[in-house]
């Protein structure tokens, strides 16, 4: 059956108060899910109070900053700090999103952070998304043509055939849709998720890829593409305002109308 | 292209479209199927047992009720596969609980078709 409490090994204490330097004026307090693998402690909800003059506009900035001035244990994923590579995907004010790009002003009271939710946890705001490359990898992800291009020159599209890629190729992979979709949530060792099953419309949309049937095959599946019920979390929590679903739609109405 | 998207290669795939399908075509037929039942239910109101008992046996209403019965049926069938399947783990049984699903439902289609044909002959 699906679990729908936590193990006790899984369930939150309360952490360590982490107060702000003296003459602090502007400080906001951020509750960030700590968890390691190292020892045998349950997870914590640490609090880490911010004096927000002496900080950047967005969560990652002062995720950065806590870990450089209060706690250099805190762990986190984070890189680009544009919302361009998709790595400081995590659980903030309720909502899946990148770090990055999650204003503070945009959360009111105090600020919550935990990892991507239903998935294992690395260490704190870690998740291990090893599951979600392997279902990336398995859907084969580039262009596959039975002609090589032509000698010199790039594989042309016309305008509309480049438009059906728009909405597509701006995920960054994140994986923030997979991990606020119950379905996923409930049977991701065989359901593909959004994130992955938007990668998969991109190549069956693509004018220039020849196995398109090839992969409508592969994803017809009652478990791999239709556990998709349009609950949609995946459009709502998307941080590149993308619509995963509407790309599953897409899969399902082209292997409808074979 | 792999044979299977990662997760399934323990079993064969399983088409996903024809249940898909059939859930769109049972809804759109239990829609005004329900519709015609709700204008039934409405001009029983006026009318006394007689009244109400041969109204639900003419042929034509009989034949519609039989037939709403067995779709609205099919296409609860069809949604509850669909919960069992999401919330159910094969190793918790959800092949099991699926057959018991099956199996009630059918007992209740049947009982219901039998309710109609003693109106209706």
């Amino acid at each position: 059956m699906a679990e729908f409490t936590l193990p006790a090994n899984s369930k939150m204490n309360s952490g360590v108060h982490h107060k702000a330097p003296d003459g602090a004026s502007n400080v906001r307090v951020f509750q960030i899910y700590r968890w390691s693998p190292d020892d045998d402690e349950n997870p914590r909800l640490d609090k880490f109070e911010v004096d927000l003059d002496d900080c950047g506009p967005m969560v990652l900035d002062a995720l950065i900053k806590i870990k450089s001035e209060q706690d250099s244990s805190l762990t986190f994923r984070r890189s680009c700090r544009e919302g361009i590579c998709g790595s400081c995907s995590m659980n903030i004010d309720g909502t899946n999103t990148l770090a990055c790009l999650k204003s503070i002003s945009e959360v009111t009271g105090e600020v919550k952070i935990f990892p991507l939710p239903h998935m294992p946890v690395v260490k704190d705001l870690v998740p291990d998304l090893s599951n979600a490359y392997r279902q990336l990898a398995s859907i084969e992800p580039w262009l596959k043509s039975d002609n090589d291009a032509p000698e010199g020159e790039e594989r042309r599209q016309s305008p509309e055939q480049r438009e059906k890629l728009d909405g597509l190729w701006e995920c960054v992979l994140c994986f923030s849709c997979s991990a606020a979709c119950p379905s996923y949530w409930w049977n991701s060792d065989e359901y593909l998720g959004p994130a992955v099953l938007l990668q998969a419309y991109r190549w069956v949309a693509d004018s220039r890829d020849d196995r398109t049937d090839e992969r409508l095959d592969a994803l017809d599946d009652s478990f791999a593409l239709y556990r998709c019920h349009t609950i949609m979390n995946c459009a709502k929590t998307c941080p590149k305002g993308l619509n995963p679903g509407k790309a599953i739609a897409g899969i399902k109405s082209e292997i409808a109308s074979r | 292209m792999a044979d299977y998207p990662a997760g399934i290669e323990h079993r064969r795939r399983h088409s996903g479209v024809a249940h898909w399908r059939w859930q769109r075509y049972s809804a759109v037929l239990v829609l005004a199927l329900m519709t015609y039942f709700t204008v039934l239910l409405a001009s029983l109101g006026g009318l006394d047992h007689a009244g109400a008992v041969a109204l639900v046996g003419h042929p034509a209403n009989a034949v519609a009720l039989a037939v709403l019965v067995t779709v609205g049926l099919w296409h609860g069938t069809l949604g509850l596969q669909v919960v069992i399947e999401d919330y159910i783990t094969v190793g918790g049984g959800r092949h099991l609980a699926l057959a018991a699903m099956r199996g009630a439902m059918a007992v209740i289609g049947l009982a219901t078709l039998w309710a109609v044909s003693q109106i209706a002959f």
